[in-house]
């Protein structure tokens, strides 16, 4: 029993499950930064889950795989920055409709490619392979869990760290912050604003590709229909309470990874998989409310401040 | 000496509408120069020409006998021109010392901020001119005059020679605009220019070196304030002469209409805003209010008419305890309210004026139909306020947001004063507007006192306070302080009180 909770296979599992939320939270708390509200991760995500597993389908090559999840990650900003930005829609339309045509887009194309439904295996879905770094696996304890995993958890990792140093220790970040936080204020200083969110926009893309390309050519070697199944709003709860700090919001992931892992063992163990597949959600929703209790807590009887006259 | 900044034959169009038009302008180097107008006049159009944010579509700037083109914000500012805007520039999350370098970090290892550098740079702008601000502080939880210097820091660092104030003094107390003063006096010494804009007209007097007016786009003045005063400036702004003073009539109270004791209420962390604070307002009386912002006046204000809880203490309006009421059913036992912000609070912005007009009307006043807008009756009204209160709108279906500052102020005061109210809480009512439109607005009270309506007005501008009031409380830290009749006390010495005692 306790095996299941602490043991080495669901630690592992869990970092492992981990990375695909991680790369869309950090890559959200860009554009969130950028004031750029963008719903759509899930989109991003999933459309890079095709192309990765596609991409490896045609070259045999989980590496340009990767590659082709990380421009279809890319692409995807471009359609959403194109009518947030330069055509004036309203990031939460965008990011709906988005949302809603990748799944019908990508369950299209499977049939078009592949002849298949609901899931697509194939031995030329070739998954990235394990690494190993050989400190890593001959730690106590850890090696079990760190040890052997592919490239994408180790940079994934990596990515949390050079990401919060990227917002909080460089004068982009400080300037991408000050463009989320009062637009005006920036311009006046001769920030281009434009320039910071569609940068911000394209982190976000890309990073949600590698997100995204995980899922197909991360050790499973399955491309399946909606395969994101709401990763992308679980990445963005996380990054919503973690108020856009890529470690916190690290953190979360983790944190949300660790349940699904645990879900997967405690199904072994007999308890009706129906209940414990629930188990991530529930938790989103209760970190979510522990969230919210918090901040309204911390507010008190707070009359809205006015804004000074114009 | 000759003009270190010179403007010659600005124009600036939009559309047909002509903002600035062939204005000259001469500023000699290390003076005060103050520009001074009505809301409207062109002053805050030609700043921006002047700081890059607009381009002029006629005319040269020279800097140093230099002409001068400013394609952005950047290029004004690498020229030497620094702007502090009226509404602070600021990130509210961010540091003091983020705020200030923001844009332009200093760096040891290229694309990464240096902490330690930056921070030398400003601590040597602070020292220099004699700032001390708090650079580890939120700039969120500052006090506005704080906040101000850090903006004079901000444009300072970024390497200003020439800064330009957008009525700096409107968010002071008379001992912070004192600290202003010794600013630009400080700065203009080690060789800064200053342009000062502003609308007081006993500031330009005291502070200012040279004075433009600015009316309808153009110069239609320039002097100094030792060959002129304040009725001649009021004149060639308003083109009319001006009344500076409330016209105050003899009036006699009635009975106690608000009634407060002991009323205390609490802030965002449970710390006490106001403390048992008693003041009674009678019939047909105006009460002013003084006190800085943050003294609790806003808080007090909420809870008179119901937006935050009071914590204890009661509230009676003619005998009747309100202190439980919601500020709907405030509302309709006679309170009217005036927010001090008319574009966040006072109004709805994206609507059109009959709506605005409408909110709070239809729930006090309003016909018996409850479910359906009366359109006629509330035309009707929105008609009345619209001619009684000179709103200038071409029609009562424009949007808010067509109208300048002063008519959307004009249509709020239109629409509680004309109501059939008891009480009317005020704040701040002749906030960012000009003096023609002040004095309007001063008559209006007075006219409404007269005809037996308790009035409780809470401004920052002590000026109004001693002007209007036929009494006067001072708020500091949450308590209140009696502070005489209309006359007793001195502008100094209310200010006294309201710095909580301490003589300077």
């Amino acid at each position: 029993m306790l095996d299941t909770f602490f043991g080495s296979a669901t630690l592992a599992a869990a970092l492992r499950l981990s990375i695909p939320l991680i790369f869309a939270a950090i890559g959200g708390c860009f554009s969130d930064r950028a004031g750029v509200f963008n719903i759509a991760l899930e989109c991003f995500m999933l459309c890079a889950a095709f192309f990765a597993a596609l991409g490896t389908f045609f070259t045999v090559n989980p590496y340009i795989g990767v590659l082709c999840g990380i421009v279809a990650g890319l692409v995807c900003s471009l359609i959403f920055g194109l009518f947030v930005f330069h055509l004036g829609s309203s990031a939460i339309v965008v990011s709906i409709a988005m949302n809603l045509s990748a799944w019908g887009l990508t369950t299209l194309l499977m049939m078009f490619f592949w002849g298949a439904r609901g899931s697509f295996v194939s031995e030329r879905l070739v998954s990235l392979p394990s690494v190993n770094i050989g400190i890593l696996n001959e730690l106590p304890v850890l090696g079990k869990i760190l040890g052997g995993q592919n490239i994408l958890v180790y940079i994934g990792i990596a990515a949390i760290f050079v990401m919060w140093f990227l917002m909080y220790k460089t004068p982009f970040g400080l300037r991408l912050r000050g463009v989320g936080m009062n637009q005006k204020a920036a311009q006046t200083i001769g920030i281009n604003t434009l320039k910071y969110k569609w940068t911000a926009n394209l982190i976000t893309g890309a990073l949600c590709g590698l997100g995204g390309a995980v899922l197909p050519i991360g050790g499973t070697s399955i491309f399946s229909e909606n395969m994101t199944a709401g990763r992308g709003f679980l990445a963005l709860a996380a990054l919503l309470v973690a108020k856009d700090n890529p470690l916190t919001a690290g953190l979360f992931c983790i944190l949300f990874a660790y349940t699904e892992a645990l879900a997967l063992g405690l199904q072994n163990i007999g308890i009706p998989s129906q209940l414990v597949e629930t188990m991530p959600y529930l938790t989103t929703i209760l970190v979510l409310v522990i969230a919210g209790i918090k901040q309204k807590l911390s507010q008190g009887h707070r009359r809205p401040k006015p804004a000074k006259a114009s | 000496m000759n003009a270190y900044l010179e403007l010659r034959q600005i124009s600036k169009f939009f559309g047909s509408f002509v903002a600035n038009d062939k204005i000259d302008l001469a500023v000699k180097k290390g003076t005060i120069h103050a520009i001074i107008g009505e809301n409207g006049a062109g002053k805050s159009t030609l700043m921006n020409v002047l700081s890059g944010i607009y381009r002029p579509d006629e005319g040269d700037i020279f800097i140093n006998g230099k002409a001068a083109h400013f394609q952005n914000p950047t290029a004004a500012s690498r020229a030497g021109i620094g702007m502090v805007h009226q509404e602070f520039m600021l990130f509210p999350e961010l540091s003091v010392l983020e705020n200030i370098i923001m844009g332009y970090e200093q760096t040891r290892v290229p694309g990464i901020i240096s902490k330690q550098k930056s921070r030398a740079a400003v601590d040597k702008i602070c020292k220099q001119y004699n700032f001390n601000v708090p650079l580890d502080a939120k700039a969120g939880v500052l006090p506005v005059a704080m906040l101000q210097q850090v903006e004079i820091v901000k444009v300072l660092y970024h390497g200003a020679d020439i800064i330009i104030f957008d009525e700096p003094t409107s968010v002071l107390t008379p001992q912070g605009i004192e600290g202003l003063f010794r600013a630009f006096r400080a700065l203009t010494e080690k060789g800064k220019t200053i342009i000062f804009i502003t609308h007081k007209l006993q500031e330009v007097l005291a502070v200012a070196d040279a004075i433009t007016v600015l009316k309808d786009g153009k110069v239609t003045f320039n002097t100094t304030p030792a060959e002129t005063d304040e009725k001649e400036l009021a004149r060639m702004m308003v083109g009319r002469d001006v009344l500076l003073n409330a016209v105050k009539t003899e009036r006699k109270p009635g009975e106690t209409a608000l009634s407060v004791e002991n009323l205390t209420v609490l802030g965002e962390n449970g710390e006490a805003k106001v403390k048992s604070a008693r003041f009674s307002v009678r019939a047909g009386e105006i009460v002013g209010i003084a006190g800085i912002a943050g003294s609790g006046e806003s808080e007090l204000i909420a809870a008179l008419f119901g937006l935050a809880p009071a914590a204890s203490g009661s509230i009676t309006l003619n005998g009747k305890h309100i202190e439980k009421l919601s500020p709907r059913e405030r509302r309709c036992e006679g309170i009217g309210y005036i927010p001090q912000d008319r574009n966040a609070e006072g109004s709805n912005r994206t609507s059109p004026i009959w709506e605005n007009c409408m909110m709070g009307y239809h729930v006090a006043h309003s016909s018996k139909n409850k479910i359906f807008i009366d359109r006629k009756d509330i035309y009707g009204f929105t008609n009345s306020v619209v001619s009684e209160y000179n709103v200038k709108t071409g029609s009562i279906f424009s949007n808010v947001s067509d109208l300048s500052g002063g008519n959307v102020q004009k249509m709020i005061v239109g629409r509680e004063f004309m109501q059939d109210n008891k009480l009317l809480i005020i704040e701040d009512p002749t906030r960012g507007i000009d003096i023609g439109a002040i004095e309007f607005i001063w008559n209006k009270i007075e006219e409404l006192a007269a005809s037996g309506v308790a009035i409780l007005m809470v401004s920052h501008e002590l000026n109004e306070v001693m002007e209007v009031s036929d009494r006067i409380l001072v708020m500091n830290s949450g308590k209140l302080y009696d502070a005489g009749k209309y006359g007793e006390l001195t502008e100094e010495q209310i200010g006294v009180l309201m710095m909580g005692g301490q003589k300077e």
